[in-house]
């Protein structure tokens, strides 16, 4: 569940058609839209199936897990008094197919590759929105 | 409607470039840059009848002056004439460059108008801030939270070329300092004598986000710039020797920075580049026929990309086709030869520098360290010189960050 760590972080400015993936990650789900017609996951939320066209969507709970498709490590920070650098900036490609930018904690910038797999990582801002940052994972062999 | 015409570029301008205006506003960049363009091409204002106008916002808030920069009305007025034709920044311009010299050669190509201006102005570049250009780090909500920027949102692409197809660093300062080498002995490069620069000092340079050093990125400038634009037939009767606009193509997929810089399209697949082709193909040359290239050079990276969506050489093989020393003085391309975005100026949205520099490279108007430099004789001697020899077709791209679209024009002497 979502720890406090993200205090600090800018709280997103939000639209109707995002709230249900907000109220998501508060509750600790990791939501995408998914396509009622051709069965697609989409990221970032539309108002229709890029793919097929089709406005008839459902918010669905995804795994949370993925890979890192790419990352940065941040030295010249956006903001020093919100992000301290160094930090890692990511794109993960999650198991449903969506890729989405994040962050990655739990582990040494250092430590981080491409193709490492992730799972998220919710980090409560206030009371009204949770961010998803990933982190390491573990793989069953 | 009448047959379809050729169309040149008959005038191009660049205010004073700098690293901070001091209390202009775009506007005020934006005026002196026509009123340049103009002078050019010997032309007056009241021959303008599109206009393709950016800048970072209107001098004037209120009821009636909503998106004023965007607004025709508002320019009309301003300027004080008639416009036929207009659109604020077009396609995958970003920033109105070669999208929008397409949109005017294909209004006065048809007929609909004659003639008409590209103006650009910006004058609230904070040098200090590294969230540089303000536009690539509005608070989208699924991006701000992970503290991204212009810098970052580029990095994240660059591992991932370096990744897939092994690109090195030293690939990616070879591109920088090639394109620092030429604003070194441009005298209106913001960063003109800062030079020379070794591959090693662009290595060596403060990080910025992994892999991209600070010497990898462009630079953050305030200033204006313009082009007039009308039919081949008018401009044969100016005082200039006209630039011929052959052809191009433009594309976008999605939306930069407030989605991700991937290097397939977000539904799978590779990025289409049939545009590409197209692009030649209508201009009736091939990629052998270029002697001159402008790219979009904010990052290192970027460059290595273009030339292989481009297809001047395979996917993968950018980074060695770099190397090759193939964008330098003498190269079969030299590229950025002002300076770039890293050297010579990065004005708000800059995308119009591109193709302005590939007009001058065809017009042997080329100010270096060449004795001979006002007079266009040239050295060749790439310790002062920056221009290509006696180059015959420019192509102008000003693509911006990698999210599967791009722009081309190919320009041609008369």
């Amino acid at each position: 569940m979502a720890d406090a760590s993200g205090a600090g972080r800018p709280a997103p400015i939000t639209a109707p058609l995002s709230e249900p993936f907000w109220e998501g990650t508060r509750n600790g789900e990791l939501r995408l839209q998914r396509c009622g017609s051709c069965s697609r996951f989409v990221w970032t939320p539309q108002y229709a199936c890029p793919d097929c066209l089709s406005e008839d969507y459902e918010w669905v709970a995804c795994s949370g897990r993925g890979v890192v498709y790419s990352y940065t490590v941040v030295h010249r920070s956006i903001d020093p008094s919100r992000f301290e650098a160094p930090y890692v900036l990511a794109v993960v490609q999650l198991e449903e197919g969506p890729h989405l930018l994040t962050n990655i904690v739990g582990c040494e910038p250092e430590a981080v590759q491409v193709d490492m797999p992730v799972e998220v990582r919710f980090e409560r801002i206030d009371d009204e929105f949770t961010v998803y940052p990933f982190a390491p994972r573990e793989v069953q062999e | 409607m009448r047959a379809l015409r050729d169309v040149a570029i008959v005038g191009v301008s660049t205010t004073e470039q700098t690293r901070r205006s001091e209390g202009r506003h775009g506007l005020s960049y934006a005026l002196e840059a026509l009123k340049m363009a103009l002078d050019d091409a010997g032309l007056a204002k009241r021959d303008i009848q599109g206009l393709y106008p950016m800048m970072d916002g209107w001098p004037l808030a209120g009821p009636g002056q909503l998106g004023g920069n965007y607004r025709s009305t508002n320019w009309a007025h301003q300027l004080g004439i008639p416009i036929r034709w207009f659109t604020g920044a077009v396609n995958s311009g970003g920033g109105t460059g070669v999208s929008a010299i397409l949109d005017a050669a294909a209004a006065i190509g048809a007929g609909y108008i004659d003639t008409a201006a590209i103006v650009l102005g910006f004058a609230s570049s904070n040098p200090s801030d590294p969230r540089t250009a303000s536009w690539t780090s509005q608070p989208f909500q699924f991006n701000e939270w992970t503290g991204t920027y212009t810098a970052a949102q580029f990095a994240l692409a660059a591992r991932r070329h370096m990744h897939a197809y092994g690109t090195t660093r030293e690939q990616l300062a070879r591109v920088s300092s090639t394109i620092r080498n030429y604003g070194h002995v441009n005298p209106d490069a913001v960063m003109y004598g800062r030079g020379p620069y070794s591959v090693q000092d662009v290595l060596d340079a403060p990080m910025v986000a992994d892999p991209l050093s600070r010497l990898m990125c462009a630079q953050v400038n305030d200033g204006g710039a313009a082009m007039v634009i009308t039919s081949l037939e008018r401009a044969r009767d100016l005082k200039k020797p006209a630039v011929r606009v052959l052809g191009g193509a433009d594309q976008v997929c999605y939306p930069a920075y407030a989605e991700l810089p991937l290097l397939e399209h977000p539904l799978g697949g590779a990025f289409s580049r049939d545009w590409v082709d197209d692009g030649f193909a209508m201009s009736g040359l091939t990629r052998e026929d270029v002697d001159v290239v402008q790219l979009y050079d904010g990052f290192a990276s970027w460059i290595v990309m273009q030339w292989e969506t481009l297809g001047f050489c395979e996917v993968g093989e950018g980074g060695a086709f770099v190397e090759s020393g193939v964008m330098e003085l003498g190269g079969r391309y030299p590229t950025c030869t002002d300076g770039g975005c890293h050297s010579f100026s990065h004005m708000g949205a800059p995308a119009l520098l591109r193709p302005i520099e590939a007009v001058r490279q065809l017009r042997g108007e080329v100010r270096d360290d060449c004795p001979g430099s006002s007079k266009g004789e040239h050295t060749y001697d790439p310790a002062r010189c920056r221009a290509a020899r006696d180059p015959q077709v420019a192509l102008a791209v000003s693509m911006g960050p990698p999210t599967g679209g791009g722009n081309l024009a190919l320009l041609a002497r008369d």
